[in-house]
C-alpha cells in the first residue's frame, strides 16, 4: 500500500466520522403529575396518559399523513392530538349530530363550518403552538392541537412513560404538556442526546383544575344552539 | 334628534373597540372580489355603499351612489350565496334598482392551503328600471398569498345586459371588468392595507368610454364584524369620462 493510498483512507476516515458520529440517539423517560387536594396538600396522580412530550431546537418535514381528529359522542377522538408544523389534520364528524369545529387560539384561527354527520374538513396547521379547538354547537366539546416543530414527540402512557426516537445528538430543550382532562403549565428540562444513545428524563407536573369557559367562536358567550338531531343523547 | 344620533355613533364605536378580534376581514379590497367564502351553514349580512362622482368631461352628470344590502349564505365549503338588493340615488331620486342572485364558488374548498386560490363568481342581476337592462355576470378571480401574509388578487369580469328580456329590441350589451390589487397585513388577521385598481371598459354596444381608477383602502376585523373602506381617484387623463372619485364601504355582520 502506497503512502498516497494510505493519505486517502485516513483522510476518507476522517471525512466519515462525523456522518458516522451523527446517528440518532432517543430520549426515553417518566412523566409524574401531582394534583392538589384541597387542602393544598400534593399527591401522585395514577393515570398519568395523554401528556405530550416533545423536543425543540431543530424542525424537520411535516409528514404527508393527514392526522385525525373526529368527533363522536359531543367529544373529540383524540382529544390531544400533537402533530408537525406544516401538517393537515382532517377533522371529521363521526358523530349523528351536526358540529362547527373552530379555533380561536393566535397560533391557528380556523373556522370549519358546519358540517353534518359523515362529512369532513381539512385544515394545515403550519405555526408551531398550543391550538384550543372547540364546537361552536356544544360548548362542553374541547380538544387540543400540539403543533411541535418536528417528529421527536411523543403521548404518555398510563404510568407516564415515553419514549422519543430519531432525536439528533447534541443539547435540546424537552418539553412535556398536559391537557387531556385537567391542564397544568408546560413543564421543561434539557437533555443532552449522544450519537446513538439514550438519554433519560423526568418531567413534572402540576395539575389544576380545568378552566373550561370559553367563548364561542364569534367570541360571545355559548347560548341554546340546534344541532338538529332527536337522536343526540 | 342630533343628540339621538351622536349617542347611536358613541355607541357603534364603543361596542366596535370593545368587540373582541375574530377571524380575518373576508374581503380586503373595495372592487376586487376575493376568494374567501362565508363558512359553511353560516350567514353574514353585508352591506356596500359606494357613489360614482361628476367626471370632468361631464360636469353636467350628476353624482350616483348605491346601496347594495343583503344576506351571504354558506352553502358548502365550495359555494356561497348572496342575495341582495340594491337602491339608487341620485340628486333627485331614490329608487330601487334591483335584485341579484350571486353565486361564489371556490374551486378549492375552505380549509385549503395552497396559496393561489382560484373563484369563480356567477350573478343574476334583475333590473327593475327601464333604463337598464338585466344582465348576467361573471367573474374569474385568483389570488395569491405568501406566508408574510402579503396577498395579491386579480378579478376579470363581464357583465351582460339582455334588453330583448323586456321585449326590447335594442342589441345585447357588454361591459369588460378588470380588477387588481395588493394588500398587506399591518396587524395579522385584523387590519390590512391595500390598493387596488379597477376599469370597465365597452366590449359591444355599450355607449360610454373606458373608466380607469386607482386608490388605496383599509381593512378592519373585529367581533363578528369585518368593514373594508377606501376610495378609487379616477385616471381622468387616460379617460376623461372617469369620474373623478368612487369610494365604497362594505361591511358585514355574521348572524
Amino acid at each position: 500500500m502506497g503512502g498516497g493510498t494510505v493519505k486517502l483512507l485516513l483522510l476518507a476516515l476522517l471525512l466519515a466520522a462525523p456522518l458516522a458520529s451523527a446517528e440518532p440517539g432517543s430520549v426515553r423517560g417518566e412523566v409524574r403529575i401531582f394534583v392538589t387536594g384541597p387542602d393544598g396538600k400534593q399527591t401522585p396522580k395514577a393515570d398519568r396518559s395523554g401528556v405530550v412530550v416533545y423536543l425543540t431546537g431543530y424542525t424537520e418535514e411535516a409528514p404527508t399523513e393527514v392526522a385525525k381528529m373526529s368527533q363522536r359522542d359531543k367529544t373529540f377522538f383524540p382529544s390531544v392530538l400533537p402533530i408537525v408544523a406544516g401538517q393537515k389534520v382532517e377533522f371529521a364528524n363521526r358523530d349523528v349530530v351536526l358540529h362547527n369545529v373552530f379555533s380561536r387560539s393566535v397560533a391557528r384561527r380556523f373556522d370549519a363550518g358546519k358540517n353534518r354527520p359523515g362529512e369532513t374538513y381539512v385544515e394545515t396547521f403550519k405555526k408551531t403552538g398550543i391550538i384550543d379547538v372547540y364546537c361552536d354547537i356544544h360548548e362542553q366539546m374541547v380538544a387540543t392541537v400540539v403543533v411541535v416543530p418536528n417528529r421527536a414527540f411523543a403521548v404518555t402512557d398510563k404510568d407516564g412513560r415515553f419514549e422519543l426516537r430519531g432525536v439528533p445528538p447534541g443539547r435540546h430543550p424537552l418539553f412535556a404538556m398536559h391537557r387531556r382532562d385537567e391542564k397544568s403549565d408546560i413543564a421543561r428540562v434539557e437533555v443532552v442526546v449522544e450519537s446513538g444513545g439514550t438519554a433519560t428524563a423526568t418531567l413534572e407536573l402540576t395539575e389544576t383544575r380545568a378552566d373550561d369557559t370559553h367563548l364561542d367562536k364569534h367570541g360571545k358567550k355559548y347560548g341554546p344552539r340546534p344541532d338538529y338531531s332527536d337522536k343526540s343523547p | 334628534m342630533r343628540a339621538v344620533r351622536w349617542l347611536a355613533l358613541v355607541a357603534c364605536i364603543l361596542g366596535v373597540t370593545w368587540a373582541e378580534p375574530a377571524l380575518a376581514g373576508r374581503r380586503p379590497f373595495i372592487w376586487t372580489f376575493d376568494t374567501d367564502i362565508v363558512p359553511k351553514g353560516d350567514v353574514e349580512l353585508e352591506q356596500w355603499l359606494w357613489a360614482r362622482s361628476r367626471a370632468p368631461a361631464f360636469p353636467s352628470r350628476p353624482s350616483v351612489y348605491w346601496i347594495w344590502w343583503g344576506p351571504v349564505i354558506g352553502l358548502s365549503q365550495h359555494l356561497e350565496l348572496a342575495i341582495p338588493f340594491q337602491v339608487l340615488a341620485t340628486r333627485d331620486i331614490t329608487e330601487l334598482d334591483s335584485f341579484e342572485a350571486d353565486f361564489r364558488y371556490r374551486l378549492f374548498p375552505r380549509g385549503d392551503d395552497r396559496p393561489f386560490q382560484p373563484l369563480i363568481r356567477a350573478v343574476w342581476h334583475q333590473s327593475i328600471r327601464d333604463s337598464s337592462p338585466s344582465r348576467v355576470d361573471a367573474d374569474l378571480v385568483g389570488s395569491y398569498q405568501w406566508d408574510s401574509g402579503l396577498r395579491v388578487a386579480l378579478d376579470l369580469g363581464t357583465q351582460v345586459g339582455i334588453p330583448g328580456l323586456r321585449a326590447s329590441d335594442a342589441p345585447v350589451q357588454i361591459l369588460g371588468t378588470y380588477s387588481v390589487g395588493v394588500s398587506y397585513p399591518v396587524i395579522e388577521d385584523e387590519l390590512r392595507l391595500s390598493l387596488e385598481s379597477f376599469g370597465e371598459f365597452g366590449l359591444k354596444d355599450v355607449d360610454a368610454d373606458p373608466h380607469v381608477f386607482v386608490g388605496p383602502s383599509v381593512a378592519w376585523t373585529f367581533g363578528r364584524m369585518w368593514i373594508t373602506a377606501g376610495t378609487f381617484v379616477g385616471l381622468t387623463g387616460i379617460a376623461d369620462e372617469t369620474p373623478r372619485f368612487m369610494p365604497r364601504l362594505i361591511w358585514a355582520v355574521a348572524l
